[in-house]
Parts: C-alpha cells; sequence; structure tokens
C-alpha cells in the first residue's frame, strides 16, 4: 500500500478512568483520532452540563468551553517533545427573543444556531474532526501520545462585579488531562 | 536616656517605624479601594492588563489588611504580657485602647448590621416578582415582535409564492415584470427586501425598499435555502447594518395550491430599523443580565456582606490600633515620668525622658527633665561643696593632729565634737571614747568642778576667752597645762560651743623650777659656806683652848663643841652638794659601753652590801653609744643609793635588778632598775624627780632631781613605777 494512500483510522473509545469511577464528574469519552492525510482528533465531553450550568445558558450567560489538545513525541533519556499544541474554544450564547442558541466555534468558522436545547449541549460538548497537523510530520514506528483536557470558562458577574469578586466560582467543571498513547 | 534604657534604642526604631507601616498601609488601603472601585469601568478596553491590575491591587488589599489584623493583634498579645508582667502603664493603656475599643465597635458593628440588612432587603427587592415579571414581559413583547414579523415574513411570502407559482413569472423571460410585481407586493406587504430564488438557489431578482441603509445585504443561509427548497418554511433574524432583517423563507411550488416540485424560493424581509433594534438587544440584554444576576444572587449577596465584613474588620481594627497609638502617646509618657521619679528618688540624676510632643504631655516632660537637670546641677555643686568641706575639715584634722597643742571643742549641747591627738596625749583619754559625749560624764568630779568654775567665770565677764594654768594628773604624771578656752560664736553671735586649747607647760615649769632652785643653791651655798669656816674654826679654836680648862663643865663643852664642829661638817657637806646641784656642768657624750658602768657600780654597791642581792640582766645588742660616763655613774649610783636605803627600811634583805634592753626599730635603751624596797606611795611619785623632794629623812632631795637633770640632758626619759610583787622601779629610755 502507498502511504499516502494508507488510511489508517484508530478509533479508540475511551474512557476516563475518572469518568468511570466517578460518573457525575466531566470526562472525555469517544476519542477519535484519523490519519487520513491530516491527524484530526474527534472527543466528546461528557457530565459537563451542571443545573446551574443549564440554567446560566438559559437565562442568556455567555458561556465557553476551552479544549487544550497537546500531542507528543516520546523520547527516551529525554525529556518528550511537543509536536503541537492547540487550543480553542466553543462558545454559546442564548438568543432570548428568537430563541436560538447561537454557537461559534475557535476550530472552525461555521456559527450556527440551533432551538433546541439538548442539541445545543451536544455541540457544545462535541468536538469534531480538529485538524492538527498533517500525518508527514508524524514520524513512523515512533510513538506518540496526546493530552486532552476540556474546562468550562467560569461565568463572570455582571458590572464587572467580576473583578473585585475575583475568588467567587460559581461552578468549575474541568476533566482531567485524558492521556492516549499510540504509535504511528 | 530613659527611654532608651526602658526600650532601648531599638524598641523605639521599631515603634516609629510601626507608626510609619501602618500609616503607610491605611493610606494603601484606602488608594487600592479607589482604583478598584473605579477602573472596572475604565478598562473594559483592555481586559487582560485590567483584570491583572485588578487583581494585584485586590490581594495587595487584603495582604495589607491582614498586615494591619496582625499589627493589631500583635499589640494585644504585648499589651497582655505586659498586663501580667506587670508592667507601669500596661493598665492605663488597656483602659484606653478599651474605651476605644468599644466606642469603635460598638457603632461600626451597628452600622454593619443595618448595612447587612439593608443589603439583604434591596437585594430581594431586586429581584422580586414585580421586577420579574416586568422584564419577563418586556422580553414577551419583543420575543411576540420578532415572531409576529417572522410569522408575518412566512405569510407573505407564501402569498407571494402562490402567486408567482400560478403566473410563471420565474421562468425568466420576464424578469422586469416580476421585479414590478415584486416591488408592488413588497409595498402591499411592508416589506423591506423581496427576494427570489431558482431552485438551483441563483437569485432570480431581488426588490429593496429605499429607506434602507445601503448596507450590502447579507446571503441567505445555504443551509436555510436547501431547507426551504426542500419544501420547509423557516424564519431566521439577520444583523443588516445597525439594524436586523426579519427573513421568512417559503419555497415556490410548481402549482399554486401548493403541489408540484419546489421550483424556487422566496425570501420574505421585514427590516428592523437601527433604533428598534437596538431597544430590543437592551431588552435582551437587561433581562439577560437580571436572570444573570438572580442566578447569582447568594454569590453576590455573600460578595458584598464580605466586602462589608472587610471594611468593618479593617474599620475596628484601625480603631483598635489608633487606641493603641493614642494610649501609648499617653502612658509612655506618663510611665517614664513615674519610673524617672523612681530612678531620681534612688539617685539617679542623669535620667532624661526623651519624648519631642507639643501638647500638655510635651511640656511635663520638658518640665522634669529641667527639674531633673537642676537637681543634678545642685547635687553637683553639694557634692563639690561637701568635698571642700570635707578637705578642709580633714586639713583641719590634720592640722589639729600635728600641733603640740591640745584641743577639744564642746557644742552648745555640751557634747564633746573635737579631741585632737595631743588632747588625747596629755589628758590620757581616747578620743572614741568621749567624741559625742556630754564633757560632764567624761571629766572627773575635781575636773568637772574647775571646768564649771571656768564657765561661770566666762559667764559672769562676759568675755569669750579665759585663760588658765592647771596642774593635771595623767597616767600618773602630773602636767602643767596653759588652757585657753574660747567661746565659739556663729556670724550672728548666736553661741555655738566651747574651745580649749592646752599647752603643756610641764616641761618649761620644770625647767624654770630646776632653774630656780639652781639659783636658791647657788645662793644658800654662797650665803652658808662663807660663815661655816669661820664657825667651825672657832669651835675648834674654843675647843682647844678651853677644853683643858673648864673640869667640871668640861664635858658639857666637849660635847658642845664637837657637836658644832659635825654640825657644821654636815651642813658643809649640804652645801657642797648645795653648790654641786647649782654648779652641775653640762653633759659630755661621749662613746661608752652602757653595761660596763653599770657592772661597775652593781660591782661597788655588791662590795658595800653584803645582805642586798644586786643583779644585772643585760639584752642582746646593747650598742655603744654617746653617754657621759661620770654623769650615768652618778644617775646609777643615786638610784642604787634609793634602792638601797628603801631595802634597809625594811629591816629586811631584797634585791636590786638592772634590766638592759634594745629597741632596734626605735633605737632606744631601756634600762629598768627595780628593787624589792618599801616602795613609793602614789601621790608622791609627781613630785620625785622635783629638788629638795624626798621621801627619806636624812635625804637632800636632790638626788632624782639630779638623775632627771642628766637624763634629759641625756635627751632621755626617765619614769618611776611600782614593781612587783613590792618595790619600785625606774625606768630609764635613752636614745642611740
Amino acid at each position: 500500500m502507498k502511504r499516502n494512500g494508507i488510511v489508517a483510522v484508530i478509533t479508540i473509545t475511551f474512557l476516563c478512568s475518572t469518568g468511570i469511577a466517578h460518573s457525575k464528574e466531566a470526562s472525555i469519552e469517544g476519542l477519535t483520532i484519523e490519519l487520513n492525510g491530516h491527524m484530526e482528533v474527534s472527543f466528546t465531553v461528557t457530565n459537563c452540563c451542571t443545573e446551574k450550568l443549564e440554567e446560566a445558558i438559559r437565562s442568556g450567560v455567555p458561556t465557553a468551553f476551552t479544549f487544550r489538545i497537546q500531542l507528543y513525541l516520546v523520547r527516551n533519556l529525554w525529556p518528550d517533545k511537543k509536536v503541537i499544541s492547540k487550543k480553542f474554544k466553543h462558545y454559546i450564547k442564548y438568543d432570548n427573543i428568537t430563541k436560538e442558541y447561537q454557537f461559534r466555534f475557535g476550530e472552525k468558522k461555521d456559527n450556527i444556531s440551533v432551538k433546541d436545547f439538548e442539541e445545543a449541549k451536544e455541540i457544545l460538548a462535541r468536538v469534531n474532526g480538529v485538524n492538527l497537523l498533517p500525518t508527514h510530520r508524524l514520524e513512523k514506528s515512533r510513538t506518540y501520545y496526546l493530552d486532552i483536557k476540556a474546562e468550562l470558562d467560569p461565568v463572570r458577574l455582571p458590572f464587572g462585579l467580576q473583578h473585585i469578586f475575583f475568588f467567587l466560582s460559581f461552578w468549575d467543571v474541568e476533566t482531567d488531562w485524558l492521556r492516549y498513547e499510540f504509535e504511528y | 536616656m530613659l527611654e532608651r534604657d526602658l526600650y532601648g534604642e531599638r524598641e523605639s526604631k521599631k515603634r516609629r517605624n510601626e507608626f510609619y507601616i501602618i500609616m503607610i498601609i491605611s493610606l494603601l488601603i484606602v488608594t487600592f479601594t479607589y482604583f478598584e472601585m473605579r477602573l472596572p469601568q475604565i478598562g473594559e478596553g483592555i481586559p487582560i492588563a485590567h483584570n491583572i491590575i485588578v487583581f494585584s491591587l485586590i490581594n495587595i488589599n487584603i495582604i495589607l489588611l491582614l498586615l494591619l489584623i496582625f499589627l493589631v493583634i500583635r499589640n494585644l498579645v504585648k499589651l497582655i504580657f505586659e498586663r501580667k508582667q506587670r508592667i507601669l502603664g500596661a493598665k492605663l493603656r488597656t483602659k484606653l485602647v478599651a474605651a476605644f475599643v468599644s466606642l469603635s465597635l460598638v457603632p461600626t458593628l451597628l452600622l454593619f448590621l443595618v448595612a447587612v440588612g439593608f443589603i439583604t432587603n434591596s437585594m430581594e427587592k431586586w429581584f422580586s416578582d414585580q421586577v420579574d415579571h416586568s422584564l419577563q414581559g418586556s422580553l414577551e413583547v419583543a420575543q411576540t415582535y420578532y415572531r409576529d414579523f417572522a410569522n408575518n415574513a412566512i405569510y407573505y411570502g407564501k402569498q407571494i409564492s402562490r402567486s408567482v407559482s400560478r403566473t410563471y413569472l420565474i421562468d425568466g423571460k420576464q424578469s422586469d415584470a416580476l421585479k414590478e410585481w415584486m416591488e408592488q407586493k413588497r409595498i402591499e406587504y411592508n416589506l423591506g427586501i423581496v427576494e427570489i430564488f431558482a431552485r438551483d438557489m441563483k437569485q432570480i431578482a431581488r426588490v429593496t425598499d429605499a429607506d434602507i441603509p445601503d448596507n450590502p445585504l447579507p446571503e441567505p443561509s445555504k443551509a436555510l435555502l436547501e431547507e426551504s427548497l426542500k419544501g420547509k418554511e423557516v424564519s431566521k433574524t439577520r444583523a443588516l447594518g445597525s439594524g436586523e432583517l426579519i427573513t421568512g423563507i417559503v419555497p415556490i411550488y410548481a402549482f399554486p395550491s401548493g403541489k408540484g416540485a419546489v421550483i424556487g424560493a422566496v425570501i420574505t424581509n421585514f427590516y428592523v430599523p437601527k433604533s428598534l433594534a437596538a431597544k430590543m438587544v437592551e431588552i435582551s440584554k437587561a433581562f439577560r443580565d437580571y436572570k444573570h444576576l438572580k442566578i447569582m444572587r447568594k454569590p453576590i449577596k455573600s460578595s458584598y456582606l464580605l466586602a462589608l465584613l472587610m471594611v468593618t474588620l479593617l474599620i475596628i481594627f484601625s480603631a483598635t490600633w489608633f487606641g493603641f497609638y493614642l494610649a501609648k502617646g499617653i502612658t509612655i509618657p506618663i510611665q517614664q515620668l513615674a519610673e524617672g521619679t523612681e530612678r531620681i528618688a534612688s539617685g539617679d540624676l542623669d535620667f532624661h525622658i526623651d519624648i519631642a510632643a507639643k501638647d500638655e504631655i510635651g511640656k511635663l516632660v520638658s518640665s522634669f527633665n529641667k527639674m531633673t537637670d537642676d537637681l543634678k546641677v545642685s547635687k553637683d555643686q553639694l557634692e563639690k561643696t561637701n568635698i571642700d568641706l570635707e578637705r578642709r575639715k580633714e586639713y583641719i584634722e590634720i592640722i589639729l593632729k600635728s600641733i603640740a597643742a591640745g584641743v577639744i571643742s564642746i557644742d552648745k549641747e555640751g557634747s564633746i565634737s573635737t579631741l585632737n591627738k595631743s588632747a588625747e596625749r596629755m589628758l590620757g583619754i581616747e578620743a572614741d571614747k568621749v567624741l559625742g559625749k556630754r564633757y560632764r560624764e567624761v571629766l572627773a568630779p575635781e575636773h568637772r568642778e574647775v571646768a564649771r568654775e571656768w564657765i561661770r567665770e566666762i559667764n559672769s565677764t562676759r568675755k569669750d576667752t579665759i585663760e588658765k594654768q592647771v596642774t593635771v594628773d595623767s597616767k600618773g604624771q602630773t602636767l602643767t597645762l596653759l588652757v585657753h578656752i574660747t567661746v565659739l560664736r556663729g556670724e550672728t553671735g548666736s553661741f555655738l560651743g566651747i574651745v580649749a586649747i592646752f599647752d603643756d607647760l610641764t616641761q618649761l615649769v620644770k625647767a624654770q623650777r630646776v632653774a630656780a632652785w639652781r639659783e636658791v643653791a647657788r645662793r644658800i651655798a654662797h650665803e652658808i659656806k662663807n660663815p661655816l669656816t669661820p664657825i667651825q674654826l672657832s669651835a675648834q679654836r674654843l675647843r682647844k683652848r678651853y677644853g683643858d680648862k673648864l673640869k667640871d663643865d668640861g664635858a658639857v663643852f666637849d660635847e658642845c663643841t664637837m657637836t658644832i664642829m659635825k654640825q657644821t661638817d654636815e651642813l658643809k657637806e649640804l652645801v657642797n652638794e648645795f653648790s654641786n646641784f647649782a654648779r652641775m656642768p653640762s653633759a659630755k657624750p661621749a662613746p661608752n659601753n652602757l653595761s660596763e658602768i653599770i657592772n661597775e657600780v652593781v660591782l661597788l654597791f655588791n662590795q658595800g652590801h653584803k645582805d642586798i642581792r644586786f643583779d644585772t640582766i643585760s639584752g642582746d645588742g646593747i650598742p655603744i653609744m654617746d653617754l657621759d660616763r661620770d654623769q650615768i655613774k652618778r644617775v646609777m649610783i643615786n638610784l642604787f643609793q634609793n634602792a638601797v636605803s628603801a631595802i634597809e627600811s625594811t629591816g629586811n634583805g631584797g634585791e636590786v635588778v638592772v634590766r638592759t634592753d634594745y629597741n632596734d626599730e626605735l633605737h632606744m635603751v631601756t634600762v629598768e632598775v627595780s628593787d624589792t624596797g618599801s616602795g613609793i606611795p602614789e601621790g608622791d611619785k609627781s613630785r620625785l624627780f622635783e629638788p629638795y623632794f624626798s621621801t627619806k629623812k636624812s635625804g637632800t632631795g636632790l638626788g632624782l632631781a639630779i638623775v632627771n637633770t642628766i637624763i634629759s640632758d641625756h635627751n632621755g626619759y626617765i619614769r618611776v613605777k611600782d614593781n612587783q610583787p613590792r618595790g619600785t622601779k625606774f625606768i630609764i629610755e635613752l636614745p642611740v
């Protein structure tokens, strides 16, 4: 098979150990890595929408999820090399006049709006095919690992009150770092 | 300096630094709080920097508040320890601090509670149902407005769609007519923009209201258009410049009944102008913010209460610290004054309170320091005067000790205040035993009477000075003293006491007496000796001429002439003695051996007096010394004669012992002649060495006078003592 023609699809349904142990804690699931000319990563954040968060979103409070993806090359007798690091956000804002959930994505230019809240939650928590790097930048027969983390941006108090009461945390949704090691 | 002594320089510096730190902290807290309140409004444009600044300010503020709390607590702990250690001023400070804390605590807490209630009530009112309903109502109005327009857009879209289906206006051949028709419909339905898209999603025609701002129209969402071409009716709100478009997308079917294939889509847009759109946004934002706040009601309330609590604590701790500061300002000078008084009382006049204050305390401290300085100056002067006086006293004492005259002073109370060495020696008393005692207690009764007489004389004559010559027996010696008694008076003439000065005239009187006696002796010898020889010759002649002629009375005649002749001889002998005494030559000392002289005399007397034992005990190292051999021999002979006479008068035998000794340190030879004779009565001892004083019936009374004169001529000294167990002992001291 030609190298470029290699369509290697590694699909891993990865359950974070913390996710199993503590089902109510936010975790990353359904990690999929596609190596088809480009390395694309997809995953879903589960248990991220608490009641407070849902209430806040429905009240029109702008909210965002920050995703961090880091790819490392494993090296012996030497610190692992960070190949690429990516950080992007999923913004959600409810327009209470039109009753639409409007999305803005950091990893792509499409802005969408939906009327269904359940659908909105799924969109918020789902990362689909984030292009990390072309596969030719990956070295053959080398071991790599991905570190993925998702965290909810803190809700800011209105009227600049967050500056005075910076120490108040309305919620604290954050996953552990998910590490997945693979050989290319 | 007191402060340095009490707290030390370091402590003082520390307290000053603490003051500055607290002042700076308070100022910083106020400043930072001010900026924190101001910055959120101006920092919208620079959120990151703004956040960093605000975050820093808040952190610094909290650190400063903690620092203030630490300082106040430190002071409190210090105060508690000071109270336990009973440090002066700690109680007063505690009271002052307690007063300040109470005064600040009550209103602050009251204000805090009122503010808490006020905030709670206010927040409840902010989120009351009324506000909620009003905002909800506004939002629903806006929602209804948009919903109605959206419905209308779809409705009019449907109308246009049916007309287009009926008239086949989208076949592309009558585009001008289509536009004209669309314009009519747009005006009829009061639409902003009407667009028609073909099946291939290409725009066929568009008509726009001229009042809509000249902005590029947004392309309809491809997804929405696709959905519409699939037969769905969708609506959407899109932004157009500062305004909005409420869009309805409706499919165009092949048949007006809505059946058949979808041949295109019509998009109808209502234009929402800027003013109205802004109001809608405002309503939306107000509702959103309200909901936001409502969600965060509890944390916000807690935050406000926390901020209020921080301010309250700041006030309380500041007031407490201020209480400490004021209390220190009052108590430390008082404490130092109190300790200063104690130190001054204990004699430390170098004490100085080093507090610079312009208030009454400062004046008090200044007066205290001045008083201390004055006291120190006075004390120094007093000490100097005392030293001078002491020196003078010492000088006078040295003079008194050195002078030959005896000095006794008696104060106005009659107590002896001064008694010099010469007086001690003359009167045979010790100063330590009599000083401070009344003279009446010290003097013997007979002397006491004499003293009284003198005082009476002073009083009667009103003289301040009298002079008397007295004879005093002291330690077995009779002294002739010339006494000057002077009344001591102060500058105002007040009576201070009496001073008596004694001049020892004993030797002078003795010398005068000897000289007088010598003159008498010389005259007697001269006057008596001349007629003696004719008397003796006359008696011999009478005896020779008439001795044989007087037969009956011859015996009487013979006896009488013999008596005359014998007595004349005795008188001659007496006159010769007198003559010898009067013409006694001055001593001619030459180196001689004293022991040899003594041995010669002892040998002489040993042979003549077999019943008396003569012993000599000679000490070691008797040196050869300058002596007039004949005179010393005479001295020894006279003393031996007296001793022999005294032993013979007892009728028993006895012994005479001569003991010689040499004192190397004093360079003095001592000769003791002791006998076991009858002894000398105590009363005669004082006159023993006077001429013509004799305890013997046959003595001339010149023997011991001659001895005394010879010893005096040899710069020696002779005294008499009782010999133990009996007899007399003459002690001669001769300088080598």
